[in-house]
């Protein structure tokens, strides 16, 4: 029988497995555009524009692996933390795209992930707070 | 929803981690429905109930 124990509400390692997962496909998006970039004409384009989402899978399956073995309380904070990622990062990004239409800034794509994973981190400490 | 779950915990000199390993639920669950800051689902107050061979309303009681 699985019991959740101290760790499975929080499971910080989950969490770093989540982070260094979100980090790695960060990493090798920046290096693949580089790639793409600086060899336009390379055969390999397309397999390196491909290429991340092998290790967006990875942040799948970490983040999937922080489900299982959840106790009802962690789980509906996880489902809060994600209605309220989903939720800022589309304020967020409205915000951003109205900005950059004006100039003000410039709207990178390749934001849209990490402003979802902090906002998510965060929604996951306000939970902590919340059900403390 | 108020409760009387640290009272019947303490009454059986049970530990939170005991408590929640009878209810296959986390130590910070059961710290966090004694507290009142979280409400168990229906299933888990019937796990609740019959842990401390109680009706569920004995246990829990509507706050309105």
């Amino acid at each position: 029988m699985n019991v959740p124990t101290e760790s499975a509400s929080i499971r910080p390692r989950v969490l770093i497995k989540v982070l260094i997962a979100a980090a790695l496909f960060m990493g090798m998006v920046q290096l693949l555009a580089w790639f793409i970039s600086n060899h336009p004409n390379s055969r390999w384009r397309l397999a390196a524009a491909a290429a991340p989402i092998a290790v967006a899978g990875l942040c799948a399956a970490a983040a999937w692996s922080s489900v299982e073995g959840m106790d009802e309380r962690a789980v509906r904070m996880h489902l809060e933390a994600l209605a309220f990622a989903f939720i800022a990062s589309l304020v967020f990004l409205m915000t951003y795209s109205f900005l950059s239409l004006a100039e003000v800034v410039t709207l990178h794509f390749e934001l849209i992930t990490p402003v979802m994973v902090v906002f998510w981190v965060l929604g996951i400490g306000i939970g902590l707070w919340r059900y403390r | 929803v108020k409760n009387r779950l640290r009272v019947l915990r303490a009454e059986r000199e049970w530990s939170q981690q005991e408590l929640a390993e009878r209810l296959r639920v986390s130590r910070q669950t059961v710290n966090s429905i004694e507290n009142g800051r979280y409400d168990p689902t229906l299933p888990l107050a019937f796990r609740i109930a019959r842990v401390f061979e109680q009706p569920i309303e004995a246990i829990f009681e509507d706050g309105a």
